[in-house]
């Protein structure tokens, strides 16, 4: 835990304006960041964010002080980008969603294979997706993801499977990878 | 190694296994399937972290401001909520009070043994006659006894003095009065002993002016 980090959550309990602000700015790019990639468009990612930050700060007085400031706000923000997805998930489509993953080109170079990649996410459940972007995207280890998720660590394993068999499957049906190709187990 | 103990191998280099990199790459060198699934395996494993996402000036400027119009709310939300908690409180523990002090038995139910014969309630008053206080009357009553007593007393002093020093309130020789059966001879019969008792009583006012003359005045 970084005292730095305990002094700043104290003053933000104050209700300091400054302090607030400092820990906005320590805190957004990383957050805005996972926000973008987990929810695709900036604009939503934006919203989600700031939705995220409101959050922290109503909770503040639930972090253990004990432990680092930073998995709890990522998990915070994991935990309220997997809400979003889901609640975008019910809503229909709208033109612009699907005008927006038409647009894309699709060609064999590792570039496009990375595009591949990140596309086929998009198709695969929220919490699989979130659980693969923690881990292969942000180095999270199993048990970073499984506190964010509230979920045991055997069901991320098993969420992480499913996902790379996903995206494996649907790189064969757009060609990436060739029919001969091997399962995996 | 085999194709399906490849398969496993991967997902184990998926998981952070780096070490099996090197078999790997011998049994992807034999088997082309296997080498396809290698290549994508690599390329999740070195998938680029996400790039720093730089929010706008004004982004954070509306977060900062959002948070704070936050904080400020749930404040006056509590302030609100704590204060009607406390006038409930409050409430509570005045108003038994209030209703203690204001009824006039406590416990109006008596005891009654089980094989008494009811007996009437009797008529209760309707409005409750307010208690007169007697303490300032028995405080202040002698002493205001005394002081009329003794005003009295003066009073009397002076006009018998007055009186023993004016001759002219002397009661003087009343003529006898007409008979009753005489009244109805002439209109004035009747009131004569009246003007009588009033000149007398004029005449002995006057004689208790100071005058230094002996003109007087007279009816």
């Amino acid at each position: 835990m970084s005292v730095d980090d305990a002094r700043l959550v104290k003053r933000c309990q104050r209700d300091d304006p400054e302090a607030i602000r400092e820990l906005v700015e320590r805190f957004q790019g990383e957050v805005l960041g996972l926000c973008v990639r987990l929810v695709g468009d900036r604009h939503e990612a934006e919203d989600v964010a700031q939705e995220v930050f409101l959050r922290i700060f109503r909770s503040l007085h639930r972090w253990d002080s004990t432990r680092p400031l930073r998995p709890w706000i990522m998990a915070i923000a994991v935990n309220r980008c997997r809400t979003f997805l889901a609640q975008r998930r019910k809503r229909p489509e709208t033109l612009e969603d699907l005008s927006g993953v038409a647009v894309r080109p699709s060609s064999t170079g590792d570039r496009e294979l990375l595009q591949e990649i990140r596309l086929a996410l998009e198709d695969v459940r929220p919490e699989y997706r979130i659980a693969f972007v923690l881990f292969h995207e942000q180095g999270r280890p199993y048990e970073f993801i499984a506190e964010a998720l509230r979920r045991p660590v055997g069901t991320i394993k098993t969420w992480l499977h499913r996902c790379r068999q996903a995206v494996l499957e649907r790189l064969r049906q757009r060609g990436m990878i060739s029919e001969v190709g091997h399962e995996l187990p | 190694m085999n194709c399906p103990d490849f398969a496993h191998k991967v997902e184990e280099y998926l998981d952070g296994c780096k070490a099996l990199r090197t078999v790997l790459a011998d049994h992807a060198a034999e088997c082309p399937g296997c080498r396809e699934l290698l290549a994508w395996a690599d390329r999740i494993v070195s998938l680029p972290p996400p790039e720093p996402t730089t929010p706008a000036p004004e982004w954070t400027e509306r977060v900062v401001q959002s948070v704070l119009r936050d904080r400020r709310m749930r404040r006056q939300r509590r302030t609100v909520a704590f204060a009607l908690a406390a006038s409930l409180v409050l409430a509570a523990l005045i108003l038994p009070i209030l209703r203690w002090t204001t009824t006039p038995d406590a416990n109006p139910t008596p005891v009654v043994a089980e094989n008494a014969k009811p007996q009437p309630i009797p008529e209760q008053p309707r409005e409750s006659v307010p208690e007169l206080s007697l303490g300032p009357a028995l405080r202040f009553g002698p002493a205001s006894l005394e002081a009329t007593r003794n005003l009295a007393s003066e009073a009397a002093r002076q006009a018998t003095s007055l009186a023993a020093g004016a001759p002219g309130l002397r009661p003087k020789a009343e003529p006898r009065a007409d008979p009753v059966a005489d009244l109805g001879r002439n209109a004035t019969g009747g009131l004569e002993p009246v003007v009588r008792s009033t000149r007398r009583a004029f005449d002995a006012w006057l004689d208790l002016l100071p005058v230094s003359t002996d003109e007087k005045p007279g009816l």
